[in-house]
């Protein structure tokens, strides 16, 4: 017992073995245990408490002296001990049922994961090994595909499955059989960058974090986070973002000089027009009610018609005239078959029917008679062979030049050396002649716009025309005012643009300003000026250089440049749905008197450009866009991607299980 | 008076008359002076029951160097060797030859180990040089090739006459050299109660054993005493040749103090008392003795002194330094406990040889007086319970000790499976003396092994078992006073308990804690504490946590 | 002195836990800047820190071999534990996540975490109380010692019965006694430091005690005295014991987390990286 002093002997105390897997049942009962203890296999250690020695014909107790040496009956005569106990039914040690309940438990773990990952179908196999609900934009559509929609590995067998462990992963090429970008989908904005950090690959995961519940959003990107790649580091929008560029947002030239400086300041205050003057100010001409990052301006006829409409039908543009010519290069016995006899020589032949007739009354001139009749054959377009011989010396009915137009049509050098034109007119005039509008198509063929380029010119027109002026008469024009489109006065083929947008104007001024192959400068300088330009179209539209061209240019003729700037954004409506339209506008859009806006339209570079209005700098947006105010992170203002977009059509029922759909261009 | 109480139990159980008769017919035994022998203890009852003839065979070893020994021997008949140089290697004397164990040997106890409790394979025990009966005394390792030891080693011969072993039993100091029988040999052993009664009653005796200490033992002795250190050889040899010796309390000192725990009376022989005058200082040579001062009604202890330590410099110090003083007396009480083995260095030594060029000594004992009691309490309990002798006992700090039993456990994994000692044991406030072998400066469990098994490694000093040569007497486990050796029944892999075939009783081994000497790393059982409660420690520096 | 030694090893291990999260953290940070996955670096962090607490139980198991004092392996438990739980934090970014499998994980987790608290904390109490008995046994003792004291009580009785001639303390000790001898008693009073047991040996205990002469008062105060021995084993067998149960939760479910926790790093592999 606890309190005997000499408890600790030796012999009375065996060696306590805690490492030994089993005590004695006896301790379950709260029993003192037996001297022989368990076995180690956990079953009682013995019945008896000796096995006795048979020695000199009796047995012997051999009881050892922990157990209290040879016991006082000794051994029964048949050589058992006489000390026969119940065996016991050895407890486990604690260890003993710490090690059970350890390996239950790693085998509990194994079983459950192995019977919840390996077992059931997809949707069983989803519940235990999804981290979390999908976000409800990804949920639907992976109920049929499952796992395996995104995790390729998935549906594999163990040893693949397996594998995937250890090899990269292929989500973001997952991502990718749905989604679309207009560059590669691991390139850093989907970009090509010219810099080192545009070799960086990058993966969806970087950014979009699925399974984090269903009303979650999958992007969750912080400011710092473009540091990432972007070097100039700064605090936040309001503090350190580098300063918008000087002429933002006017970085290009508008498509339409409309001088808002002059309008507002001049025109609109000028009591003829103060009635027609915009009453609701920017919104009047730009429609900014629905407008995201650009806001367009109102047609033509909202806006600028109110005034200068007029403007469009009054220049008119002379595409050829009959020039001057020392000789005539008609040959008359042509023109007069194809013609029949024009209205002069049918006078003319009413003079020599009355000569005949005089003639005829003195017939002894019968060769002069003769000739006479000839003469009158030939008027009538009955004559055969030669044109009579004509006396009179040639006087060309015109004395005016080539008009630019017309020399290109002609493909010559110089419209004023009249011996090379000669030929050339003569032909054309007489293909006028011979085959009407024909002549003057062939003329253009291959040229920009060349089925625009004499639309409406009717055919009967350029006979008449062609007739007489091959006759080296004078062209005489109906009566009748000329409302628009193509027609001729005496010695010029002319077209007059009939309304705003006039295609066959537009097509003129296409092919000035493309240049190329015929088009002079002179030509150009015609049609491309502003005061005597064909409707006067580069008034208002700007004339730009074209890239990579040098000698061409190009007429702005939509509205507003969209903006290149993929990765910016801007919407209007929020801003102005805050502010209020109408003079909402000028809060940030602020006219700037002063500058030269007109002269930026006199030369061809569309960056070189004055706004009327003053540049936006941070500034502005820092009013409201800053800590503790309105949202200002990055991704508020700057898109990440370049041209998403999907694979497939989404429908109701889900993925398409037949691949691939035309592309889709989306948001 | 009567007869020594110790003759009721005779060395040799088979020493009779005629043995007796035969030994006084020797000359050198006849040569003692019979009549100056008391009633109580006659030389004839001297030799009847505290000494016995041996025999030894050819090649039977008799005393083994290291080993400590409790008795002398007399050469009656045939030659004995005594090994010079080289030593015997430690195998042969039947010894384990430790080696340190590799790290991945260490290991492979973690599936070597036998789940089966004291498991060992039996064909191992049939290797070792043993004769002469399992579980008796009279077993012995021989050394199976004399000639070849005769050959490899310097040894010088031991006839008839030659006493030997005589400083080991009475200065419990380990024997010096190891002698083996060349030839068979009969030899008288004597146990040191005899040779006690011996040397103080027969003047012959006596002037043999002190001439041989003072030659053999006591220059290289008082030469590794700082106080003597500085003194050349002619000064030493006078110091040696006036200084006295004696010896104070049991030689088995074991055995008293485990029936004075049973009735709880104490007795210590005292060596020198609070107040006497002394004569000398005296320099403790083994053992241990208490300093202790009258408190109250008691006696508190203030140190104690060990092997090495002196007492009664101050006083005479200060004596020498202040002549004015007539009444010089000693502050503290100096008594034995247990067996203390004592020089006697008299003062006219100390001022010739030793005053004049000492500074003056530290008085420490009168500073510890000071303290409080509850200080020392912790001290008088060490004391008390002899923990003193301690070198690397297992203390457990019980505010700290989650009784996991993790110490138990790693203990029996660096041990075949088997635990080496017992998580109980005495205990003082906070701090338990766990059952686990001390190492002790004193081994007394070394006295009287048959055959050399439990002995001290030469490298380390840590008192080791070999299990192969234990025959399971049990002699070391009962004269142990801690208990911390205990005997196991061995067992097969089965299971099942191994006997002699010949007797149908279990074989037992002594088993102890080997204090991990042949494993990496040092003791198991302190670094598998995860609450670092468990250290072992010297009790000479021991500090517990728990007290101060 | 001991006690020294170990709480340095606790500081230092706690200092270097706290570094190892605050590099982690920072590693962690970095790599959300750097557009990385945080949680593999923590992930993995807590992964190896998990091991490595699991690692404590080899360690005591192969204590033949120096891998370092076992003091240091449970300072470094403690330390790494708490570390794994703030890890866990860092790692899963809530307290609760949102898959079924991570929410069992992390239930495991908790569990074990808090079984190892209190495990520390009763480790670092209840041996004061133990020591604070005066008796010290060994805990597989007890039953024994209980058999034993409970035969001298009715060595007792039986021979107050005998010599008295009364059996009104007989009658007490199997109407009531008994009942307390039989087994420990008190589990829950001796855990929390309460002295239910000397409370009801004092009161229904001693009740007899009023009705019994001279001579049966001498025995029956032996008996009581027992009881009063037994209280203190029942307060070692009561705490010895919870020392040694709380691990019955801690270590099996440490196993689940391990297991789970390592299922978990494939699944990530294998569907995520």
């Amino acid at each position: 017992m606890i309190t005997d002093p000499d408890r600790f002997r030796q012999d009375k105390s065996p060696y306590e073995r805690p490492n030994f897997p089993f005590r004695c049942g006896r301790l379950s009962f709260w029993g003192k245990p037996c001297g022989r203890g368990p076995s180690s296999e956990g079953s009682c250690g013995g019945v008896s408490e000796c096995s006795p020695y048979f020695n000199n014909d009796r047995w012997e107790c051999r009881r050892s002296v922990r157990s209290g040496g040879p016991c006082e009956t000794g051994p029964l005569p048949d050589g058992k001990c006489c000390n026969q106990h119940a065996a016991c039914k050895p407890i486990p040690s604690l260890r003993n049922y710490r090690a059970r309940f350890t390996m239950l438990a790693a085998a509990l773990v194994v079983a459950l994961i192995a019977a919840f990952s390996f077992y059931g179908d997809d949707a069983r196999a989803i519940n235990t090994v999804n981290p979390g609900e999908l976000s409800g934009a990804h949920s639907k559509f992976t109920s049929a595909g499952g796992c395996a929609t995104c995790h390729e590995p998935h549906d594999q067998d163990a040893a693949t499955w397996l594998k995937a462990a250890w090899s990269p992963g292929t989500l973001s090429q997952s991502c990718e059989s749905c989604h679309t970008f207009d560059g590669a989908a691991t390139a850093p904005h989907n970009e090509t960058f010219k810099t080192a950090g545009g070799e960086r690959q990058t993966k969806c995961t970087m950014c979009h974090t699925e399974h984090k519940g269903d009303n979650t959003s999958i992007v969750k990107l912080a400011d710092q986070q473009c540091s990432a790649c972007h070097e100039k580091a700064f605090e936040s929008f309001s503090n350190g973002h580098p300063a918008f560029s000087d002429t933002y947002p006017s970085r290009r030239r508008t498509a339409i000089a409309f001088d808002h400086t002059n309008h507002f300041g001049k025109h609109f205050e000028d009591p003829r027009f103060v009635d027609r003057a915009p009453k609701d100010r920017c919104v009047t001409c730009h429609d900014a009610g629905l407008s995201g990052r650009n806001v367009p301006v109102k047609s033509f006829e909202q806006t600028c018609a109110g005034c200068h409409e007029d403007q469009i039908g009054g220049r008119e543009l002379v595409v050829f005239a009959l020039p001057e010519f020392e000789e005539n290069p008609f040959d008359i016995a042509a023109v007069r078959e194809a013609c029949g006899p024009s209205v002069a020589s049918l006078e003319q032949a009413g003079e020599i029917v009355d000569t005949v007739q005089e003639r005829m009354a003195d017939i002894t001139e019968a060769a002069a008679l003769k000739e006479d009749l000839k003469k009158l054959r030939f008027d009538l377009g009955m004559g055969d062979g030669d044109a009579p011989e004509s006396d009179e010396e040639y006087e060309s009915v015109s004395l005016e030049v080539l008009p630019a137009t017309a020399i290109m049509l002609l493909g010559l050098e110089d419209g004023e050396d009249m011996a090379e034109y000669s030929e050339p007119v003569g032909e054309l005039v007489m293909g006028m002649v011979e085959s009407g509008g024909e002549a003057l198509m062939e003329k253009v063929d291959g040229k920009p716009g060349a089925a625009t380029l004499f639309s409406g010119l009717s055919s009967d027109l350029l006979h008449q025309v062609g007739c007489a002026w091959a006759a080296n008469e004078e062209y005489e024009a109906p009566a009748e005012a000329v409302a628009g489109g193509w027609f001729a006065d005496a010695l010029s083929l002319r077209y007059r643009p009939v309304r705003h947008g006039d295609p066959v104007a537009k097509a003129w001024v296409d092919l000035a300003a493309a240049g190329g192959e015929g088009v002079s400068d002179d030509m150009r300088d015609t049609i491309l000026s502003q005061s005597d330009g064909p409707g006067a179209c580069v008034k208002c539209h700007s004339v730009n250089e074209v890239k990579d061209k040098p000698d061409s240019l190009q007429i702005a003729w939509s509205l507003g440049a969209v903006s290149k700037q993929r990765h910016v954004r801007y919407s209007h409506v929020p801003h102005l749905n805050l502010l209020g339209l109408g003079q909402a506008c000028e809060t940030c859009h602020k006219m700037d008197e002063n500058a030269e806006f007109a002269a930026s339209f006199k030369q061809f570079n569309p960056l070189e450009f004055a706004s009327n209005f003053k540049s936006i700098d941070n500034q502005t947006c820092v009013g409201c866009h800053a800590e503790g105010e309105v949202r200002q992170e990055c991704t508020l203002c700057h898109e990440y991607h370049n041209g998403h977009g999907f694979k497939h059509r989404m429908t109701e029922a889900g993925l398409p299980a037949d691949i691939p759909s035309p592309k889709e261009t989306g948001g | 008076m009567e007869r020594p109480q110790r003759w009721s139990t005779p060395f040799g159980a088979e020493m009779t008359s005629e043995d007796v008769e035969g030994l006084l017919r020797r000359p050198d035994i006849a040569a003692i002076e019979s009549d100056k022998f008391p009633k109580h203890t006659p030389l004839h009852g001297v030799l009847l029951n505290d000494t016995r003839i041996v025999r030894f065979r050819s090649g039977d070893i008799v005393v083994r160097e290291g080993d400590y020994g409790n008795s002398a021997f007399l050469v009656l008949d045939g030659s004995l060797r005594v090994v010079l140089a080289p030593e015997l290697p430690q195998s042969m004397l039947g010894r384990q030859s430790r080696r340190r164990k590799g790290f991945f040997e260490a290991l492979s106890q973690l599936w070597t180990n036998s789940r089966v409790p004291e498991v060992r394979d039996i064909s191992h025990y049939q290797s070792q040089g043993l004769r002469g009966g399992t579980g008796s005394a009279n077993a012995r390792v021989f050394l199976q090739d004399v000639p070849a030891v005769l050959d490899k080693h310097r040894t010088a011969k031991l006839e008839d006459g030659a006493l030997f072993g005589e400083l080991a039993a009475l200065g419990r100091v380990p024997r010096t050299a190891t002698i083996f029988a060349e030839q068979d040999a009969t030899l008288l052993e004597i146990r040191w109660q005899g040779l006690r009664e011996l040397r103080k009653y027969d003047e012959g005796w006596r002037r043999m054993i002190d001439q041989r200490y003072r030659e053999n033992a006591l220059k290289t002795h008082l030469q590794e005493s700082v106080m003597f250190s500085r003194l050349d050889e002619d000064a030493l040899q006078a110091v040696v040749d006036k200084v006295l010796f004696e010896t104070y309390g049991s030689f088995d000192w074991n055995v008293a103090f485990q029936k004075q725990r049973q009735s709880g009376s104490a007795k210590e022989p005292g060596i020198a008392r609070q107040g006497e005058y002394p004569d000398g200082v005296l320099m403790i040579r083994a053992g241990f003795a208490r300093v202790s001062v009258k408190h109250g009604n008691g006696e508190r202890t203030l140190t104690y002194l060990g092997a090495g330590d002196h007492f009664g410099l101050g006083e005479l110090y200060t004596a020498w330094k202040n002549p004015e003083i007539s009444d010089i007396a000693l502050y503290t009480s100096l008594t034995a406990l247990g067996y203390v083995d004592v020089i006697r260095v008299p003062a006219p030594v100390l001022e010739e040889h030793v005053f004049p060029f000492m500074e003056a000594p530290e008085s420490t004992t009168m500073e510890l007086a000071s303290t409080p009691v509850a200080d020392d309490a912790m001290m008088e309990w060490a004391v008390e319970e002899r923990f003193i002798n301690a070198t690397r006992s297992m203390v457990i700090e019980l505010d700290r000790c989650v009784r996991c039993d993790d110490c138990v456990r790693a203990c029996a994994s660096t041990h075949g499976g088997n635990p080496r000692f017992r998580r109980h044991g005495r205990t003082f406030d906070n701090i338990m003396v766990a059952n686990a072998c001390m190492h002790c400066a004193d081994p007394v469990c070394m006295i009287g092994c048959p055959t050399g098994a439990i002995h001290r490694t030469v490298e380390t000093g840590i008192v080791v078992i070999n299990d192969l040569t234990c025959i399971g007497c049990a002699t070391c486990a009962n004269s142990c006073p801690y208990n911390n050796i205990a005997m196991v029944a061995i067992r097969n892999s089965d299971g099942h308990t191994i006997t002699d075939p010949n007797t149908g009783k279990a074989i037992f081994k002594a088993t102890k804690c080997d204090f991990c000497d042949d494993n990496p790393g040092g003791p198991a059982c302190v670094r598998a504490c995860p609450h670092g409660a468990l250290s072992r420690v010297h009790f000479q520096d021991f500090n517990p946590s728990g007290a101060a | 002195m001991a006690q020294g030694r170990s709480s340095g090893a606790i500081v230092t291990f706690g200092v270097l836990s706290i570094a190892v999260f605050a590099a982690a953290a920072w590693a962690s940070h970095k790599a959300w800047l750097d557009l990385g996955d945080p949680s593999i670096i923590t992930g993995c962090v807590l992964l190896v820190i998990m091991l490595s607490l699991g690692f404590f139980n080899v360690r005591k198991r192969m204590s033949m071999v120096p891998l370092g004092s076992a003091r240091f392996w449970l300072a470094f438990h403690v330390a790494a534990g708490l570390l794994a739980i703030a890890m866990f934090w860092l790692h899963a970014g809530l307290v609760w996540p949102i898959g079924l499998y991570e929410r069992v994980l992390t239930f495991l987790f908790y569990l074990v975490s808090i079984t190892g608290l209190l495990g520390y904390g009763i480790s670092r109490m209840l041996p004061r109380r133990l020591a604070q008995t005066e008796i010290e046994i060994i805990y597989e003792r007890i039953p024994a010692e209980i058999a034993e004291i409970r035969e001298k009580v009715e060595a007792l009785v039986f021979e107050c019965t005998e010599k008295t001639g009364s059996d009104t303390v007989a009658k007490h000790y199997i109407g009531t006694l008994n009942w307390f001898f039989s087994r420990p008693r008190f589990w829950v009073s001796h855990v929390v430091g309460g002295d239910a047991a000397g409370h009801w040996l004092r009161g229904p205990g001693v009740a007899a005690r009023r009705y019994l002469n001279d001579p049966e008062v001498e025995y029956f105060d032996q008996v009581i005295e027992l009881g009063e021995l037994k209280c203190l084993i029942d307060r070692h067998y009561a705490c010895q014991g919870l020392l040694k149960k709380w691990l019955l939760v801690h270590v099996p479910l440490s196993m689940a987390v391990i297991i789970m926790a390592v299922w978990h790093f494939i699944l990530v592999n294998v569907y995520s990286l």
